[in-house]
């Protein structure tokens, strides 16, 4: 049994009022969940759903209002392990502009490293083996404004990665990005998960990147409402749907069949899955 | 034909070591009332494309003609007016105190009366589905949402012959995404406009478009119906596109049901096609 | 129009001074700075203006590349040029109405548009030829003795850098905000300077709140990062005085003697 890396107990976030005409917002509500060591969660919910108050508070960028959130055992709200929360969970953000502070990729990966005053020589190392794992190695020097979305969100997780954390939470980093932008990302978080054992939490809109976590996780309104494995999740159509959300495309398809009085398995979440299910059927 | 492109080339920073060609020797009619869609990696020439049809770029060789203005006209008002162009993240050009001051910009040099105007913005905010106590309020304390459709109003208020939507629905959640797209749909078939709608999603584009273009390396590499384009996967796959996810399944099940129509893009057409196939039970 | 600007424009090449290190060359130029403003006779401007060029043929930039930082100081250059030219007193060459060019003027016109284009022209060779981050560690490294008197070095130092990497995004914003705006009908080109002006109001909101966005974004993501200022904080790249170095200083510094001795002495 893998153990919990980051646990959160009835968890709740209050933006407070700016002014009296608009009132406290409740953005993350009574909020229970663990993620295992080595885990790929998937993270859905509509806009202002509070999936983004829910990743800041798992490094410490928010402290709860009420309830606990632990990582690696280490309440959030205890200042003096601060800097230990966030070296072990990274955030990737959603505008790849906006979290690069270096001028070059190189000085930027070094940021965190630098931060948490490792020596130059291991800094060298750690920055180096980072951006070679995100496959960057060829813009080393580069300027980050000369690069692609999909290159600027890996440059991001190379400066998370040089601090060598034990998860990544991404919040929506892949929604400014273009369909090739963001096979790129997904497939640098996929292989992290698989070799590095890091563990993923990757907030997202698109159902095709859901489909590949091995858990998905949905907010509405600040609360968890719905948790399983993306089988179990999408095959909850009509619940899904009524939260403005989406589910695979095949899984839609089937869906409408069975409106039609069929009964295909709505357990289906790929191409494959689907062939076989239909084949299995044919007059 | 409401948009006659001839040779259209251009070359981004000309005589600098950055020199780039963006679009090379374009040719494209497109006529009134069409909804066409046009797909391509990023830096496939489409956005240099569409920033032509309003002269915000100029064509260094080649010539572009809208409703009989030509583009590299000096004059561009009356130009801009009928060709209306929805930018990417369009939320991020409101400027005004209030959302009505917002989406009257564009109209203030147009010597319309109070009466006028206020009509012209009580069509626009209903034609992206919005209220009209939102006027009075401040663009900045509305949600992303809200404030994508406002700005997408502040466009149709000039009441364009032709809009051009770039990713219009781009960072939305799926139900955002799918109100503004079902809003502009309706605005087609109910005003007759010319839409040209620039997306990265083969689904949305499978959906709602009649004709679509492919542009790679600034040229186009195909021009056609849903079917004649997509049915191409391999090539458009080789170009760093893909097709919808329904049509890669028809074409798995083509192999072992030879008389099932694989030429198939979209939910409601690959389900009428699979119900034909399967039993009940 | 916004690609002119040369100064904080690093030009990617090899030479010894683009590898000689940043606190040398900022030393070097600020004092060549000052030694420009103290030449005064022919002879000197003759030697700083040659001085100029052999640097700028040593550190592999071409020569129009280097001028073009000249542009945006055109107009400034003409006006102290022809305020010189007509102003000064002085044996009179040309006389018509009340304009009267003293050969004096002639001189002295000379001699200030050479100082002003010499003084740019170094300075840009310095941002030419050192990255940005190199300019601002140096900097930083050069303050640090002021951090005592309580001058917040590291702080300074991490703004510039930031300056330096957001400014070619928030041109590129600008130009699309620009164009947003001009398709739904706005106009910069026309009416006078008044009207102009207001013009730009639709494309400056957008950009300020747009530039705080980020500031607020950036400061999130720096403090994901464990940003906590200079506090405990290591850098990467350590700068090291080489001999090489060591030899460009006293170069230079033997230059500038002989400068001095020339123009005040002899």
């Amino acid at each position: 049994m893998n153990r919990d890396i980051i646990k959160t107990k009835k968890a709740k976030y209050v933006y407070k009022a700016s002014s009296i005409e608009h009132g406290d917002v409740t953005a993350v509500d009574d909020v229970t969940v663990e993620f295992h060591e080595g885990s790929f969660t998937a993270v859905l919910g509509r806009n202002g759903s509070g999936k983004s108050t829910f990743a800041r508070l798992l490094n410490a960028l928010l402290i709860p209002v009420e309830g606990v959130v632990f990582v690696d055992n280490i309440e959030t709200g205890q200042e003096d392990y601060i800097w230990d929360i966030r070296r072990n969970v990274g955030i990737i953000f959603q505008n790849p502009d906006n979290q690069i502070v270096g001028t070059t990729v190189e000085e930027d990966v070094a940021f965190g490293p630098e931060n948490l005053g490792i020596p130059p020589m291991e800094i060298r190392q750690r920055v180096d083996a980072a951006i070679e794992t995100v496959d960057m190695g060829s813009f080393v020097k580069n300027a980050p404004h000369l690069l692609s979305g999909g290159q600027k969100q890996r440059v991001a997780i190379a400066g998370i990665l040089s601090m060598k954390p034990k998860c990544i939470v991404t919040d929506e980093a892949t929604s400014m990005l273009d369909p090739i932008g963001r096979k790129e990302v997904i497939k640098v978080l996929k292989r992290l998960n698989e070799e590095e054992k890091i563990t993923i939490i990757h907030i997202t809109h698109h159902m095709e990147e859901a489909a590949i976590a091995d858990r998905v996780i949905i907010f509405d309104k600040g609360k968890l409402v719905l948790d399983g494995c993306p089988k179990e999740v999408f095959s909850r159509v009509k619940i899904i749907k009524q939260l403005g959300l989406e589910v695979p495309q095949v899984t839609e398809l089937f869906y409408d069949i069975n409106m039609e009085g069929f009964d295909l398995p709505l357990s289906v979440i790929d191409i494959d899955e689907a062939y076989k299910a239909i084949v299995k059927r044919l007059k | 034909m409401s948009i006659v492109i001839e040779n259209l080339s251009y070359i981004y920073m000309k005589g600098s070591p950055f020199e780039k060609k963006a679009l090379d020797k374009v040719n494209l009619n497109i006529d009134k009332g069409e909804f066409v869609g046009i797909i391509g990696h990023t830096g496939s020439g489409k956005s240099t494309l569409v920033q032509h049809l309003n002269g915000l770029l100029k064509p260094t060789s080649g010539s572009v003609t809208v409703n009989n203005l030509n583009v590299s006209n000096r004059n561009l008002k009356e130009l801009r007016r009928q060709v209306g162009i929805v930018f990417q993240y369009p939320e991020h050009q409101l400027f005004e105190e209030t959302v009505y001051k917002d989406i009257a910009f564009g109209l203030q040099k147009m010597g319309l009366s109070k009466d006028e105007i206020d009509n012209s913005i009580y069509r626009a905010i209903n034609t992206v589905g919005l209220s009209e106590d939102i006027l009075l309020k401040s663009p900045f304390e509305l949600s992303g949402g809200q404030k994508r459709r406002v700005a997408i109003a502040g466009v149709i208020v000039m009441d364009p012959d032709i809009l051009v939507l770039d990713e219009p629905a781009a960072g939305l959640d799926p139900r955002g995404r799918n109100e503004i797209y079902d809003y502009m749909k309706k605005h087609h078939f109910e005003t007759g406009v010319t839409v040209i709608l620039v997306s990265h999603s083969m689904d949305d584009i499978a959906r709602l478009v009649n004709r679509v273009i492919v542009m790679d390396n600034g040229k186009i590499d195909m021009d056609g119906s849903i079917k004649d384009v997509f049915k191409n996967i391999d090539h458009l796959e080789s170009l760093g596109l893909s097709a919808p996810q329904v049509s890669y399944l028809m074409r798995k099940l083509k192999k072992i049901i030879p008389q099932i129509d694989d030429e198939i893009y979209t939910l409601k057409d690959a389900k009428n096609e699979i119900i034909k196939f399967i039993r009940k039970d | 129009m916004l690609r002119d600007i040369t100064l904080g424009q690093y030009y990617p090449a090899q030479s010894i001074i683009h590898k000689a290190d940043p606190r040398i060359k900022i030393v070097i130029t600020f004092v060549y700075m000052i030694v420009i403003f103290m030449v005064k006779t022919f002879t000197g401007y003759g030697m700083v203006a040659a001085f100029t060029l052999i640097t700028i043929i040593i550190s592999d930039i071409p020569l129009k590349y280097t001028l073009r930082s000249l542009k945006p100081i055109l107009f400034i250059l003409l006006f102290v040029a022809a305020i010189n030219l007509f102003t000064a007193d002085g044996t009179p060459v040309f006389e018509y109405g009340f304009i009267r060019i003293t050969y004096e003027g002639i001189l002295l016109a000379i001699k200030m548009s050479l100082r002003l284009v010499l003084l740019i022209v170094s300075a840009s060779l310095l941002t030419l030829t050192t990255t940005p981050i190199l300019l601002t560690d140096g900097l930083e490294k050069l303050m640090e003795p002021l951090k005592r008197i309580g001058l917040p070095t590291h702080e300074i130092a991490m703004m510039m850098t930031i300056a330096l990497r957001f400014i070619p995004t928030l041109l590129e914003e600008t130009d699309k905000i620009m164009k947003a705006q001009a398709a739904r009908g706005a106009d910069f080109d026309t009416g006078n300077l008044i009207q102009r002006a207001k013009s730009f109001i639709p494309v400056l909101v957008p950009l300020f709140v747009s530039a705080f966005r980020r500031a607020d974004e950036l400061a999130t993501a720096m403090e994901s990062r464990c940003y906590r200022g200079s506090e405990g904080r290591t850098r990467m790249k350590q700068l090291k005085m080489s001999i090489v170095d060591l030899k460009i200083g006293i170069a230079m510094l033997l230059f500038i003697c002989f400068l001095i001795a020339i123009e005040y002495f002899v």
